[in-house]
């Protein structure tokens, strides 16, 4: 499972149920990003929208592959058939989860960066991932690379809501802030997995925040 | 130029085309945008290549009119400044 290792069993269930509102949250975002795209053509509304769409991915594939782990472990199989399988889907569901949640935190770094081209993009997708792959513990340089694109980002929108001084604003700074705070508590959740809920309360309220600032962008 | 600036310039730019109707000079809009000659061209370059208006040239010169994403973006504007500006996407 995604999660293995750290989420608490009580938790695993409501886990899912959080991946998947982040999964339908992040693809109304990028839904709302291409809409806004079409119709002004701005580059960085298409950057921002395919950012969230590989949110939404990642958050799916999470979701759907621990459902999936689930059964398998509902099925009356063999113990070490059941084991084999189950660390199997969960590892490419965890690899899956984190090039897409990286290749999205990537292309929001791009939109802060000036000027932006696929050159800078590859650059940091490569360096981003590949210490995953070759890395001796994944899930921890997941967390570390993560957080510190979230910190970089978070950064970005501090200075944007300086500039503009906006509620609207500072909602998206407060949000990402705490898409920062939540992966810097599954950093410290492979030890303590309580560490691992209270970073998905951080994620949920983050997320909460986009969709709010979303709901006042197209409310008439 | 901020983004705010450019999205306001796009939004005068293309409101004086349809307030004008169907053709109108590049005269008029240099008055109306309050822009150099160069940068009023750059913009009118890009808004063609984003589809948003028609460039007709006739005998007497050039005259511009506005499309159908042209009006999308008009009626569409505060929606698009407000998205742009809270995302950061500047």
């Amino acid at each position: 499972m995604v999660s293995l290792g750290f989420c608490p069993n009580w938790f695993f269930h409501q886990s899912i149920i959080f991946e998947l509102a982040f999964a339908i949250i992040t693809l109304f975002v990028a839904l709302y990003s291409f809409k806004i795209y079409k119709a002004s053509r701005e580059k960085s509304a298409i950057l921002f929208g395919m950012a969230f769409l590989l949110f939404s991915a990642s958050y799916f594939v999470q979701s759907i592959l621990n459902i999936g782990i689930l059964f398998e472990l509902s099925q009356n199989v063999d113990i070490l058939q059941q084991v084999s399988q189950v660390f199997n889907l969960g590892l490419n569901a965890l690899y899956t989860h984190m090039i897409f949640m990286l290749l999205g935190l990537i292309l929001i770094t791009l939109i802060s960066l000036k000027p932006r081209n696929i050159k800078i993009f590859l650059l940091l997708a490569l360096v981003s991932i590949l210490p995953i792959y070759l890395g001796k513990d994944p899930i921890y340089t997941f967390f570390i690379i993560s957080s510190t694109y979230l910190l970089f980002i978070s950064h970005h929108y501090l200075k944007n809501y300086l500039e503009k001084k906006q509620f609207n604003t500072l909602l998206v700074f407060v949000a990402f802030l705490l898409l920062f705070l939540s992966d810097v508590h599954f950093i410290f959740s492979i030890n303590h997995s309580l560490f691992y809920v209270i970073g998905h309360f951080f994620e949920l309220a983050s997320y909460v925040l986009i969709l709010l600032n979303l709901i006042m962008v197209f409310k008439k | 130029m901020k983004k705010r600036d450019r999205l306001q310039i796009i939004y005068d730019i293309l409101e004086v085309i349809r307030d004008k109707g169907e053709k109108i000079k590049p005269t008029h809009i240099l008055y109306k945008s309050n822009l150099s000659h160069q940068m009023m061209q750059q913009y009118l370059d890009e808004l063609i290549g984003k589809g948003f208006i028609n460039e007709l040239r006739h005998e007497k010169g050039k005259t511009y009119s506005l499309t159908e994403k042209g009006f999308n973006y008009l009626s569409g504007y505060t929606q698009i400044t407000k998205f742009v500006e809270s995302f950061g996407l500047a």
